[in-house]
This record gives structure tokens, sequence and C-alpha cells, in this order.
């Protein structure tokens, strides 16, 4: 073994304790700064408001403002709305798209590239895409809608429609991520379970319902985890498509954040926000770990 | 019978699948033919019309318009910088926890841990008055900072260099190597998969990534592709120049598609890895 003299390292550190230590330290010292600090840090602010040029400490003035008025409630029930329906078409979407991605040809990678593409494009480019799809004048949604003999929509400053509008186009990038996870384990089933099912004559129904179903279920439980993670962080094609509007119809809990932290410079109610985001985080993970836990416990 | 039951059920799901994909990419063709073909013979003329009036003008207008290649230059500066500071915190601090004995182990895991729980995009609010402090706005390395310890890295690679066996590392030692030698004689070498995977899923996400760098950077000299045309893309009147507009969107996204053609195995599998990413 050859020992070059740039991997030397000072005498002092033999020990492999030491060497720990300074092999975590760049990591640390990064963590420390970037992921603890501001968690403490956004507390801190939720807790206080700005007063000319000083912070005051106000209690939980700025969650009671956030619950009690009426453009933020629009919010926490936009986000809501949102990431429940991205759970379902994480769980439901993703299982369905991957079941027909795992029929047949063992090679179909040319028939899965549609649905890998979009999951690595830019959500700022997607966004601009679904801009031009549903522009009035030159969208071709409009016309496709048209050609269906179904009602034409001026899709994004339609406040009922503006919401599913955006959700159509998150649906539209992350569809093949979530269904890639549900690929993964439909693969890794034995062959001659969902073969022997085929033979009995049950319908595709009772197949997925009585045996994919539960034979996934694992991977639901990590999808809908992600799905939900997924979806709280989505904020890119607010920015491109509405800027929360029309009428507030598509603000999402961490555009808020933006506006009103960056914007607005309303820094106590915008931690407020961050906090409450923080404990929906916090307490997914701890469900994470308590059905890890028990799933270790059975196996 | 039975051979042309077993024939048609495998054709069936293909026919399906190979529609659907094609459904699912009419956005993606019709920003295409709204990039090389003038407005108003997208809208008035048939795909013959399209084909006599092909042009690349657009693609030229939004070079111009927007300081494009500016912005290729400082995606790439930032995106495979921050990486290549990532591939070394993460090789360090991944093999203190996969090969090292030392006190604290279990509250040092758990910080990594938490990083998991809480990603960088719900702390844009103190992050930003971090980097004031630290005088960072507009900066590559603030851009990068909130990544460059990666909790999903260094999990990675201690998993894969708990792997390795103590022999190779015993043969080392007692030749006289230090541990530094011993990671990056020994252990990195085989394990270039996960360090490739990292790489992926990493330059992936930077690349399409937004509201971050568009909080804190205000130059052109700074500005990554993202951010730069959603300024374009906000800039323009609605219904105006949507060749430009779709111009631009293919410049931004046309690099990452060609790299997921070319590794769409290896991209399936970093991503089913990173779970959170």
């Amino acid at each position: 073994m050859s020992s070059p003299r740039s991997l030397a390292l000072p005498s002092i550190v033999r020990s492999s304790g030491a060497v720990a230590y300074l092999f975590l330290l760049p990591s640390l010292v990064f963590l420390a700064v970037f992921t603890l600090w501001p968690i403490v840090s956004v507390i801190w602010g939720s807790l206080h408001a700005r007063r000319g040029r000083s912070q005051i400490f106000v209690g939980m003035d700025n969650f009671e403002r956030i619950f009690s008025d009426p453009f933020s409630q629009q919010v926490i029930l936009n986000t809501v709305g949102y990431v429940t329906l991205s759970l379902l078409m994480s769980v439901f979407g993703g299982l369905l798209l991957a079941i027909l991605m795992n029929q047949g040809l063992k090679n179909i990678g040319f028939f899965r590239f549609p649905f890998l593409a979009t999951i690595a494009m830019p959500m700022v480019s997607v966004a601009s895409i679904w801009l031009f799809m549903y522009s009035p004048r030159v969208g071709l949604l409009n016309d496709i809608l048209g050609g269906l003999g179904l009602p034409r929509s001026n899709w994004l400053s339609d406040p009922d429609l503006a919401l599913p509008g955006l959700f159509v186009v998150y649906l539209w990038k992350q569809l093949g991520y979530f269904s890639l996870f549900y690929l993964a384990a439909l693969q890794s089933l034995p062959d001659d379970v969902l073969e022997a099912a085929t033979l009995d004559g049950v319908t595709f129904w009772q197949k997925l319902r009585h045996i994919i179903w539960p034979l996934v279920s694992p991977t639901t439980y990590f999808v809908s985890t992600i799905g939900v993670l997924n979806s709280l962080q989505q904020v890119d094609h607010v920015f491109v498509l509405t800027q929360g509007g029309p009428n507030n119809a598509t603000s999402l809990a961490l555009y808020y954040v933006y506006e009103q932290g960056f914007k607005w410079f309303k820094t106590g109610i915008a931690s407020a926000m961050t906090v409450i985001l923080l404990a929906v985080l916090l307490t997914m993970a701890i469900l994470q770990f308590v059905y890890l836990e028990r799933r270790v416990h059975y196996q | 019978m039975i051979a042309q039951r077993k024939s048609w059920q495998d054709i069936l799901p293909i026919v399906a699948l190979g529609a659907f994909g094609l459904v699912w990419m009419v956005p993606l063709f019709w920003t295409l033919a709204a990039a090389f073909v003038p407005t108003t013979e997208l809208l008035n003329g048939g795909p013959l019309v399209w084909l006599q009036s092909l042009h690349f003008g657009a693609f030229e207008q939004a070079w111009s318009v927007a300081p494009f290649a500016r912005f290729y230059l400082n995606t790439i500066i930032w995106v495979f910088g921050l990486l290549a500071i990532q591939l070394v915190t993460i090789s360090l601090a991944g093999f203190a926890l996969a090969r090292l004995d030392f006190r604290g182990k279990d509250q040092i895991f758990f910080l990594f841990l938490t990083q998991l729980m809480v990603p960088a995009t719900v702390l844009i609010l103190p992050n930003y008055q971090t980097l004031v402090t630290l005088g960072w706005l507009d900066s590559y390395q603030g851009m990068m900072a909130p990544y460059i310890a990666s909790a999903f890295g260094t999990f990675l690679m201690r998993q894969a260099f708990k792997q390795v066996p103590k022999e190779l590392e015993e043969a080392a030692r007692s030749d006289g190597a230090n541990w530094l030698q011993v990671l990056w004689h020994v252990f990195l070498p085989v394990t270039r998969a996960p360090l490739l995977a990292f790489s992926i899923v990493s330059i992936t996400y930077h690349w399409n990534e937004f509201l971050w760098p568009l909080l804190i950077t205000s130059s052109v000299e700074v500005r990554p592709l993202t951010v730069g045309l959603a300024l374009l893309v906000q800039s323009s009147e609605i219904g105006a120049q949507w060749d430009q507009l779709s111009a631009g969107t293919l410049i931004v996204a046309v690099p990452i598609l060609v790299l997921i053609a070319l590794v769409q195995k290896q991209f399936t599998n970093s991503f089913l890895s990173s779970g959170i990413k």
C-alpha cells in the first residue's frame, strides 16, 4: 500500500475517535447552521412580532392570527385539499401505472420514458409548458375539450378550476415517480403469486383488491409518506402559473410563507406557518417510525 | 385457444401503456411544435403547414432576450460545485458512521436523521436570515450552503461502507495506512455505484431547484437557469411570444431529458434509493 503525502493525517489524530470527529466535522457544522439552528430560530420567530425595529414577544398570537384570518384559513384549506389529492394520486395512480408498466414485455424502457422524462424536468419548465396548455387563446387543452363537446374554460383565472389546474401539473410531473416504487415492489413479488391468480379466472379487480394490494402495503405506506412530504413542498408552479391567485385560490402553505416573509416582511406570521409545517413533518416522521418499529417486531 | 388468449393478454397492456405514454407526451410535443413553428401557423395550419414553416428563430430570440448562456454557466457551477463538495462530506461522514468507533455516535446519527425529516425547502425563511448574517446573499456558496451536509448521501454511503469486508480494511491498516488512506484506496474504489446514484439524484434535484435560488440571488452573474426561465415567463405579456417561451422552456429542460434518456436504468434505480428527493 502506497502512502502518498497528501493523505497523511497529523499524528495527533491517530485514534479512531479523533479521526471520526474530524471526518464528521464538515457535515456537522453545516447541519448545525442550516438544519438545527433554523429550527430553533424559526420557533423563536413564531413567538415574536416586529414592532418598528425591534422584535417583541407575542406568545401564540401569530398562530391565533393564522387560524382566525379568512385569508390564511383559505391557504390551509387549499393545502389540505392539495395534499389529500396528491396522496390519492400517488397511491392509486402510482399503483395502477406500475401494474400497467409491469405487464408483458420485460424490457419496456421505451414505454416508461414518457413517465420518467417528466420527473426529471424542472418544475419551472413543466409549469411553463402547462401555462401554454392552459392558455385561453393558443392552449391545446381547450381545443381538446371543445373537440370532445365539453365546455371551454379559462383554467387559471377561474377560482374553482385554478387549484385543480395546478394539481394536474403536479400529477403530470410526478405520477411516474410514485409508480417507480410500486414497480419495484411488484417486480420483487414471486412470479407464481400473480400468475396463479390469473389462471384461476379471477377478475382484475379481485386480484388487485385481494392479492396485490395487501402484498404492496409496505410500499403504500412509504409512498403515502413521501407523497405528502413531496406535495407539501410544491411551490414552483404557483410562482409561474398563478402567484396564489385568482382570489387566493391557489396559495399553498409554502407560498404563503414566501409572501408573508419575503414580500410583506411579516416574519412572525411566516415563522408561525413554518412551525406548523414542521409540526406536520414531525408527526409524519413519528408515524413512519412507529410503523417501521411494528413491522420489525412482526418479522 | 389458450395460446391466443395468452398473446392477447400480453399485447393489450403494452398497447394501453403505449397509448397512455403518447397522451402523456402531448404537452411536450405541443411545446416542441410551438418552439419551431411561428404562433400564427401553429394556430391556423395543420402538421403539413407546420413542417413547411419550421424555423429556429425562437431559440435565437430566447437566447438573446435572456442571458441563457450565463444562466447555463451559473447552473453548471452551482450544481457541480455543490456535488464535488457533497461527495467529500458524505464520504467522510458515512465512513465515520459505518466503520469508526467513537462516543456520541447515536446522538450524531440522530442529528443527521433530523435533516431527513425537515427538508431545506421548508426552512427558507430562517436560512435566508442566516445568509444575511454571513454576507452570503447572491453567491454560489449561499445557494449551496443548506445542501452541503446531506443526510441522504451520508446514510447511502454508510450503508455501502458497511458492506465492505473487514479483511480489506485490516490488511490496509496493518500496512500502516491511516484512515483517510484506507477510505481513499480501499473503500471509495468499491463504492462507485452508490456514489454515482447519489450524483444523479443530486444533479437532477439541484438543476431543477427554483425557490431557494430565486430568493437569494439578484444578479445575472449568479442566477441559475430555472430562475432565468421563470423571469422570462413572467416578463412576457400573456399571449405574446409563445414560440420564444417554448424555446426557453426547452433550453432549460432538454439537457436533463438527454441525461435521463442516456442513463435511464441508472436513473430509475437512483431515484428508488432516494425516496425523499
